[in-house]
């Protein structure tokens, strides 16, 4: 976004240091989840609709972004968005890379196992739906 | 004998108009009765779906929230989500606890440190990753000296406090052969938008920016 305003240039992506990194995701607490699958599940469905409408609609998401955001349109119209083709699912094996990424430069002692804390059981199977 | 056929007629014009009249005010109070009932069941159905609040922190990387509720994606799956702006990842996982909130957007470096604290999260979904096209990385001055990442060794970059980004850049200068502890960095900067960083990068005064 940076080099949109003339001044700077990219000398390296972070996808270029870590192919496909996962930069993010949504939670909700454990005792919210016991009671509410239901409305998660509701919840997964219409995410999965909106991974869905940007990768096809792109130009017309985009221009949900100014209201929610201090970004003007011209901006919005060209910033790069997130690869969602993954359905909201990543491979344990990818986010351990992360993980490995920063036991190397001390910032973590050792893996944490993420089998108990990443629960994809609420997606639509496969991210499609029905 | 004329006058009275056409009172006879003029008679039986009353009466069709009369019968046309009531005819539309039936048909009209059926239509206002039908739209009370359609109101009242709108109002019902709005009532009776379930909310959830969901914090996020007003980046283009939350998009997939406001297409859903700008789109109606979530309402047509049968729930309302409300964006609530929130930011730290402390702030969040507090109200998310506390039930004030449902849900939240979580980094996935913080994603480790949560399960090694074992907090009582799940993360359901991730949003998104890096592609080709991702800008998220180092930027340098646009005519400046710095052409690749071994140009770097004893140049000044601005860093955010974020651990993730800090990782990925040590490695990219690692792979250059060169140590964190060879560049000079600058973490307290607290840059929030382009336009500062812009400035910064115009003032010559740090080489490189991490965004």
């Amino acid at each position: 976004m940076l080099e949109m305003h003339g001044v700077s240039r990219r000398l390296m992506s972070y996808n270029q240091v870590l192919e496909g990194y996962v930069f993010s995701g949504v939670y909700f607490s454990r005792a919210y989840l016991a009671g509410h699958g239901k409305e998660v599940r509701a919840f997964l469905r219409g995410l999965m609709r909106s991974f869905q409408f940007i990768t096809a609609h792109e130009k017309q998401a985009r221009r949900h972004l100014p209201k929610y955001t201090s970004v003007p349109m011209d901006v919005a119209m060209r910033s790069a968005l997130r690869d969602l083709t993954g359905g909201g699912r990543e491979s344990l094996e990818k986010l351990n890379r992360q993980q490995d990424l920063l036991i190397k430069f001390g910032y973590m002692k050792e893996r944490v196992s993420l089998e108990d804390l990443v629960d994809y059981t609420l997606l639509p199977k496969g991210g499609a739906l029905q | 004998m004329r006058d009275q056929i056409k009172i006879k007629t003029d008679s039986k014009e009353q009466s069709w108009v009369m019968t046309y009249r009531r005819l539309w005010l039936v048909a009209l109070l059926g239509c206002f009765l039908i739209n009370i009932n359609a109101a009242t069941a709108g109002e019902a159905f709005q009532k009776d779906i379930p909310v959830i609040k969901i914090a996020h922190t007003r980046v283009i990387d939350d998009l997939p929230f406001f297409v859903g509720v700008e789109e109606g994606f979530f309402e047509r799956e049968g729930v309302k989500v409300e964006l609530v702006t929130l930011t730290g990842t402390t702030n969040t996982l507090a109200a998310v606890m506390k039930n004030e909130i449902q849900g939240g957007i979580i980094g996935a470096t913080q994603v480790f440190f949560a399960a090694k604290e074992n907090i009582p999260i799940k993360v359901v979904a991730w949003l998104g990753k890096s592609h080709k096209g991702t800008v998220c990385g180092l930027h340098v001055r646009k005519r400046g000296n710095v052409r690749r990442v071994g140009d770097l060794r004893g140049k000044r970059i601005v860093l955010s406090s974020d651990i993730s980004s800090r990782a990925l850049i040590s490695e990219a200068l690692d792979r250059s052969g060169i140590k964190m502890a060879e560049v000079i960095v600058d973490a307290g900067l607290g840059l929030d938008n382009p336009m500062q960083y812009e400035a910064v990068l115009k003032t010559g005064w740090v080489d490189v920016i991490n965004t």
